[in-house]
């Protein structure tokens, strides 16, 4: 009997106990800093870890800066399965925010967030480009990405183009239809998709260098729809590979990074992706013949602009309880030669502040960029809204499940009226 | 038994006379304590559980109940009331109607798929011997995972790089579409769960039968009853209760139906295999309708309660209890 | 009742009482079950066949051949790579996730005995009204108010530790357990809590010493329910613990497995590691937990 009761007591103690450890056992994000000049303290950086910039790579960048300040620590995070963005809002509305993010599109719903970095010295000065620019909004600078990726891109198989009798890159629509068809004739698998974000980005680098620089406040504004611009015809035209064959019926099953590797061995003829793939196709154990061309003008005619987009861009949240901390860590990531150095090269960007040993296709696309305009969107306030990544990841999905292109832009200019306030 | 009188109760089967108690019924005084219990005590034995339920639980709840009235969004702002507004884009999406008619589809197959089964295949395990124990084993053993984990199991089988459609490929078949295409994918969110969720029921139905007297059953026998019959006035009343309960608690958990989806199917084609409790997260924190997010799950909520109510009247009218 | 006692008294012929041969009715229906069943358990064992056999192979092995099982091509490499990777601490999220399990089953069964208790011994309406509005709490799914939650739980310090989490998930064990013990206790005679009083036992010492001892089966049962519950839990330590909170099994396969399902010499291994502990549990302790599961659902 007495036993019984001891253990009851003994129970109740350690509840006890243990509950006023609760404050303790907090997670903390971040550390204030202890007073003095130097920044100290812990700080969280979120990060997008993708087959090609790994923990590692991350890792190498933190390393360096702790050396260079041994009084901050710097934990790496990341979304896991989860998509970045939404992640990140999660993390924020469960008061988890990290401290630096990698640079999200700001927009009004968000604008809220970010610290306005234009006091800082070395910011001003990596403002001056169009480039540097781009991480601004409403004359505030968020952040400043310090190198490229070309978006618009088509990927393609040297060998399998000269196998199907392809002898010239395609300049237009028309022509890479045709030529896909003659891929298929020779038995090569004419187009690589893969699922969750693949389809959406697709579309968008085969849309974007058609769109004005305003589209989206020309959108907001009701002068424009998807259902009758540069969209629709893309999300059509991709609608007729999948039914022709050119993609993969169950493209929208497959993983991206197996396709990428795919691809980069030789399996597919062509494939629409970015310049960040250069990375992937240089690590693959038995590369392909790979070289690449650019996304042509939809309707019109004239050559398409390159669709760009800033990388390497660091925001800091307003949340953070660390701020010196975080303000130094994104001046060494903007700043610091090495450590932007380690992220370009591991993300196959372009940048005009450090140069590394590029692979042929990634030298083939800077030639390009070369002589090509270069298109930036989603600057100043003509941006995407918040919402729209996810819901059109899930509607563009629909060309794999035998919806056509007027359904999708449909149902997304749906979408649109019912979620997106007009302007004034 | 107990020493006190039940009213009109009494006559009610033991089985049934119990869970009516528990639900409520009542009971006559007690010699002893004369219904005067101590304060403190009492309040030191209820505050805990009642305090933690209350704010965790509770006032969650309520919470939930009011930001669907409201334009919450994914960083946690409120900014108007924007009454049925929520509920109204809610049933206009296209999307939610999906991920409702996703769920109501998966959730009224298994139920009752994995219920007759589970009858079946208890009563084809109710006999002695030791190969007996193994089938239930293998049978149970998938109930002890989590459904995430099944579904990465299972991903990696059905997938079209996977292990089923290897094998198909390997012998010039086609690749059957398990994940990409939309009407497949909720076929194979209904076959894991089956596989993932089907023992539990199958071993409580087991308990259930091996609780029926065999006398009971043999003497049904020599009075000639066939296997039917016996099956009908002796198996089917006695387990009625059981099956009832199984079915409400199977039903509801089938109704908020999430890992699965994370891991098996990401909600895909096209959001085509969401459910409605996938569809609720996804909400309210990837895109920025979290008020709508809070609508769904009022929603989903009232769905419960109807989903057990009607099984319980359904059964009722029945009159197997 | 009445027909067994009649079946009993019934005379039965000694010779009857010999075991006759069975039929070849009788022997085709035990084969048909045999079949059957066999045929079943089959089917439902493949998955784990492939998890396993896949854990120990390379690659192309893995995409070749996934069913095959070629004991010259198998290696422990790819396992022992999954248990040391950097990215998830496996034996680590074991550890972590035990404790909570452990923790949570301490804290059900402390915290709803009592107030089991005191609605089952009352008479009172009040009482019954109490567990009405615990069973309220059946019918809550935890997406519902998972986000409000959150915001409770960042108000009161407890977002991000498992202080907070153990609280989410105790509170949402309470309806099912309290329904459980209060069906129990009330099928344990009065008579019991009454010679308690008379020799002098006030409420606690009533429900600690004289009943909790008397309920162990239905204990036994929540405690399944519970550690199961809470070792296959995702959403909530997902959510409530964060990124930069320990992991558990389920929250640390899916930050492994996640996004990029590349490599399957990566992917099996993982799998393997998840499934062990949940599936050596099963193997050791079947009887007690098919038996604890049902105890309590047919008791009651």
């Amino acid at each position: 009997m007495k036993r019984q009761w001891r253990r009851i007591a003994v129970l109740s103690t350690a509840a006890l106990a243990g509950l006023s450890l609760a404050g303790c056992a907090g997670g903390s994000q971040s550390e204030p800093a202890s007073s003095g000049s130097e920044p100290s303290g812990t700080i969280t950086w979120y990060v997008n870890k993708t087959p090609t910039m790994t923990s590692a790579v991350y890792q190498k960048v933190v390393d360096e800066y702790e050396k260079q300040n041994p009084k901050v620590t710097v934990k790496v995070i990341d979304a896991g399965g989860q998509d970045l963005s939404g992640y990140l809002k999660t993390l924020i509305s469960s008061g988890q925010a990290p401290d630096v993010t990698q640079a999200q599109t700001v927009n009004p719903d968000n604008v809220n967030n970010w610290l306005d970095l234009s006091d800082q010295a070395w910011v001003k000065k990596a403002s001056q480009t169009a480039l540097g620019k781009s991480g601004s909004y409403e004359g505030k600078i968020y952040s400043v990405p310090v190198a490229y990726q070309v978006q618009s891109l088509i990927f393609y198989n040297k060998d399998d183009f000269a196998k199907a009798g392809i002898t010239s890159t395609p300049t237009s629509w028309a022509e890479i239809d045709s030529d896909l068809q003659k891929l298929k004739q020779a038995g090569i698998a004419p187009m690589a998709s893969a699922g969750d974000w693949v389809p959406e980005s697709q579309i968008v680098a085969m849309t974007y260098p058609s769109l004005s620089s305003h589209w989206w406040t020309d959108r907001t504004a009701g002068k424009v729809t998807f259902s009758d611009s540069a969209w629709e015809s893309n999300i059509s035209r991709f609608a007729s590979w999948v039914k022709n064959g050119y993609v993969r019926k169950d493209a929208v099953g497959l993983d991206y990074a197996n396709v990428t590797n795919d691809f980069a061995e030789g399996n597919y003829g062509m494939y629409i992706q970015g310049s960040f793939i250069t990375t992937n196709i240089a690590q693959v154990s038995n590369p392909a013949n790979i070289g690449v061309f650019a996304i042509p003008l939809t309707g019109g005619s004239g050559k398409a602009p390159l669709y760009v987009g800033g990388a390497e861009g660091w925001e800091v949240l307003k949340s953070t309880k660390n701020k010196a901390a975080s303000l130094d860590f994104v001046k060494f990531l903007g700043t610091d030669k090495q450590a932007i150095k380690t992220l370009v090269a591991a993300d196959g960007d372009f940048s005009d502040v450090v140069s590394y040993s590029m692979s042929p296709v990634a030298q083939d696309i800077q030639t390009l960029a070369g002589k090509s305009d270069k298109l930036i969107v989603d600057q100043g306030t003509s941006v995407t809204p918040a919402a729209f990544a996810p819901m059109a990841t899930q509607q563009i999905q629909n060309v794999f499940t035998g919806q056509s292109g007027p359904q999708i832009s449909k149902a997304m200019d749906s979408w649109w009226t019912a979620n997106i306030p007009a302007s004034k | 038994m107990t020493g006190s009188s039940e009213g009109g109760v009494a006559t009610a089967p033991a089985a049934t006379r119990r869970l009516l108690e528990t639900l409520g019924g009542r009971r006559s005084r007690t010699r002893g304590s004369g219904g005067r219990l101590p304060l403190l005590p009492q309040l030191a034995m209820l505050l805990p559980a009642l305090a933690l339920f209350t704010v965790l639980v509770i006032i969650p709840l309520v919470m939930s109940i009011v930001y669907s009235f409201t334009n919450l969004d994914s960083y946690g702002r409120v900014t108007s009331v924007v009454g049925l507004a929520n509920y109204k884009h809610l049933f206009l999406d296209p999307n939610t109607v999906r991920a409702l008619e996703v769920t109501a589809v998966l959730t009224i197959v298994c139920t009752v798929v994995i219920n007759f089964a589970s009858v079946g295949i208890a009563m084809l395990l109710n006999q002695r011997g030791p190969m007996y124990n193994v089938y239930r084993s293998a049978i149970f053993y998938p109930y002890v995972f989590s459904a995430l984990i099944s579904g990465f199991v299972w991903s990696a089988i059905l997938n079209p790089d996977g292990a089923i459609n290897t094998l198909l490929t390997r012998f010039g078949l086609a690749p059957v579409p398990f994940f990409t295409d939309p009407n497949l994918a909720v076929v194979s969110l209904i076959v894991v769960t089956i596989w993932n969720s089907m023992g539990f029921s199958v071993v409580l139905y087991l308990a259930g039968l091996q609780t029926i007297p065999q006398d009971l059953l043999e003497a049904a026998e020599v009075d000639g009853a066939s296997s039917f019959q016996r099956f009908r006035k002796v198996i089917w009343p006695l387990l009625g209760p059981t099956v009832t309960i199984n079915i409400v608690l199977v039903s509801i958990g089938l109704l908020r139906t999430y890992d699965l989806v994370v891991s098996l199917t990401g909600g895909g084609p096209a959001g085509q295999s969401n459910t409605i409790a996938y569809r609720i997260i996804a909400l309210g924190f990837s895109s920025n309708e979290a008020g709508q997010a809070s609508a769904g799950a009022v929603v989903l909520l009232l769905a419960t309660i109807a989903l057990a109510g009607i099984v319980m009247l359904v059964r009722r009218r029945t009159s197997w209890t | 009742m009445d027909v067994t006692v009649e079946a009993m008294r019934t005379p039965v012929h000694p010779a009857a009482r010999r075991k006759k041969k069975p039929s070849t009715a009788k022997r085709a229906a035990k084969l048909g079950r045999h079949v059957a069943l066999a045929v079943l358990s089959v089917a439902w064992i493949i998955p784990l066949y492939v998890v396993v056999i896949n854990a120990f192979k390379a690659q192309d092995d893995i995409l070749s051949d996934p069913f095959g099982f070629a004991p010259g091509k198998l290696s422990l490499q790819y396992l022992w790579r999954a248990i040391v990777n950097p990215d998830f601490n496996v034996l680590g999220s074991y550890g972590f996730t035990a404790m909570l399990v452990v923790l949570n089953m301490v804290f059900v069964v402390l915290f709803a005995t009592p107030v089991s208790y005191l609605i089952a011994r009352s008479v009172k309406k009040r009482h019954q009204a109490l567990l009405v509005y615990f069973l309220l709490g059946t019918f809550i799914p935890g997406q519902v108010i998972l986000v409000p939650v959150t915001k409770i739980l960042l108000g009161t310090g407890l977002m991000g530790s498992l202080w907070g989490l153990l609280a989410f998930q105790v509170a949402g064990s309470m309806p099912v357990t309290i329904f459980l013990f209060v069906g129990y206790i009330r099928t344990i005679p009065r008579e019991i809590d009454e010679a308690a009083e008379i020799d002098g036992a006030g409420l606690f010492r009533r429900c600690w010493q004289v009943i909790f001892p008397l309920i162990r089966p239905i204990v036994a049962t929540v405690v399944i329910l519970t550690g199961m519950g809470v070792w296959n839990d995702f959403v909530n330590p997902q959510i409530i613990l964060g990124p930069l909170g320990a992991k558990t099994v389920t929250t640390g396969i899916y930050a492994a497995i996640g996004k990029y399902i590349t490599d399957y010499t990566t992917v099996f291994p993982d799998l393997l590691l998840a499934l062990a502990p949940a599936l050596i549990f099963f193997i050791l302790m079947q009887r007690n937990i098919i038996g604890g599961l049902t105890a309590g659902a047919t008791k009651s």
